[in-house]
């Protein structure tokens, strides 16, 4: 899928089909790794003051650093809209954001 | 999906680079019997061919503005207009076609429409992209037409032509294609003869092929095939290859989300991504993307041979090696150290 485009409603997002599905229960591992990938959102996230939920374990409600909330179908979404309220991409390869996640 | 998916080759390349005239000599070979052949434009290179489609290079473009994002509402109509033909009975069954785009087409939005829409998607897989080099003008059209860096880093094949002219310097059009596209087998093909065997039923993103592909990327960047490290890239462009190597296994979640968020920022300067990632499970996750465009994500049973390390390509524009590979050790360290899995 295209990582830009991602819409609510949209085919399953790349993303989210790497998981292990080998295993029995792969609804609940579905569910685990959703709610591990919020988790582990917020800790990217936490530098730009903003911060995500799952809603229904369909989208994500992204909160930004003023209030406002917005609902993303995926990941792609998500950090879209993060680029829009922070008028600015959030760069996996910024050095201040890599110095501020491994500390 | 029960119904096996028809093979679609693209063939595309910059303008004058010979498409039509490679194409006219594959459409005699019996491989290309039962293709649907759509083209942009009628030109003249004649064309003989019983399934030939004329169609206009339509696209929308969706509202992010991500040229990637573009979807070829021809090819989604034309399509779909034959297969309903086709079950009328007004058309013989094809079992392939070949798709050839204009000499400015950014091929990327043709491999994104038969990801994303669903009819497309569930009715046919990219069997490869053909791109077509002028060996006479690759040094020009290198350093100023994006478009022909676009066409050559989305190759799985090159066919390198006019290589006969005396102008022509063959090895220094294989150097800049090699800069920004390290594993493409490049076939020199003087007036379009190749044969169609090298070029159709590539079966790129078949799923017994895939480790086999990310295999061949691997050892091409690694034995430094052609220019393809990073200090021997080519400055016009800025493009190279990146492999990295990682001993222990990734966390799979953090990756994709690493890679979501490297595509929403640096997207434009990510031409091409692939990998063999450990994740846990007994056999690699093999990733393939091209630009935007992330194919979903396939588990093998089996690692392909004893190494069992993560190893990712990723051809970028402007991007070093160090900044990439310090981020993903980051990004990884966080989350087996941070957050419980």
């Amino acid at each position: 899928m295209c990582s830009l485009c991602g819409t609510l409603g949209a085919a399953a997002h790349w993303s989210e089909g790497g998981g292990d599905r080998t295993q029995v229960g792969a609804r609940r591992e579905v569910l685990r790794e959703r709610i591990r990938r919020v988790a582990l959102l917020n800790r990217v996230l936490a530098p730009s003051r903003m911060h995500v939920d799952e809603w229904e374990e369909t989208a994500y409600i992204l909160r930004g650093p003023t209030g406002q909330s917005v609902l993303c179908g995926d990941l792609a979404a998500v950090f879209a809209e993060v680029q829009r309220l922070r008028g600015a991409p959030l760069d996996p390869l910024d050095p201040a954001l890599v110095e501020a996640l491994s500390a | 999906m029960s119904k096996e998916r028809l093979p679609l080759t693209l063939i595309t390349g910059f303008l004058g680079s010979g498409k039509t005239t490679l194409l006219a000599k594959l459409l005699r070979d019996p491989l290309l019997g039962d293709a649907v052949v759509l083209v942009n434009e009628l030109g003249e290179v004649p064309l003989d061919h019983h399934l030939l489609r004329e169609v206009d290079e339509k696209t929308v473009i969706l509202d992010s503005g991500c040229v990637c994002c573009t979807i070829r509402t021809d090819l989604v109509d034309e399509l779909r207009d034959l297969e309903v033909r086709v079950h009328r009975g007004e058309l013989p069954a094809f079992r392939r076609v070949v798709v050839e785009t204009t000499g400015l087409a950014d091929p990327v939005p043709v491999l994104a429409t038969l990801l994303q829409d669903p009819m497309l998607s569930a009715h046919y897989m990219a069997d490869g992209v053909v791109t077509c080099v002028d060996a006479v003008n690759a040094p020009l059209q290198a350093e100023r037409q994006p478009e022909w860096t676009k066409q050559v880093v989305v190759a799985d094949r090159i066919v390198l032509t006019k290589t006969d002219l005396a102008e022509a310097d063959g090895a220094a059009a294989e150097a800049l294609i090699r800069a920004r596209n390290p594993v493409a087998e490049i076939i020199t093909g003087v007036s379009g003869d190749v044969p169609a065997g090298r070029l159709i039923g590539l079966g790129v993103l078949a799923e017994e092929r895939r480790a086999e592909q990310v295999t061949a990327w691997l050892d091409a960047v690694n034995h430094g095939h052609g220019h393809a490290h990073e200090h021997d890239h080519d400055h016009h462009a800025g493009v190279h290859a990146i492999a990295l190597r990682f001993d222990e296994p990734l966390d799979w979640t953090m990756f994709a989300l690493w890679l979501a968020m490297l595509l929403q920022s640096r997207g434009d300067d990510v031409l091409r991504v692939k990998g063999l990632l450990d994740t846990g499970a007994d056999g690699p996750l093999v990733l393939h993307g091209v630009q935007h465009v992330i194919h979903p994500p396939t588990h093998l049973a089996a690692w392909p041979d004893e190494d069992r390390t993560s190893r990712i390509v990723l051809i970028v524009r402007g991007i070093g090696r160090a900044e990439v590979e310090a981020s993903l050790r980051a990004f990884d360290g966080l989350a087996k150290g941070a957050v419980a899995a």
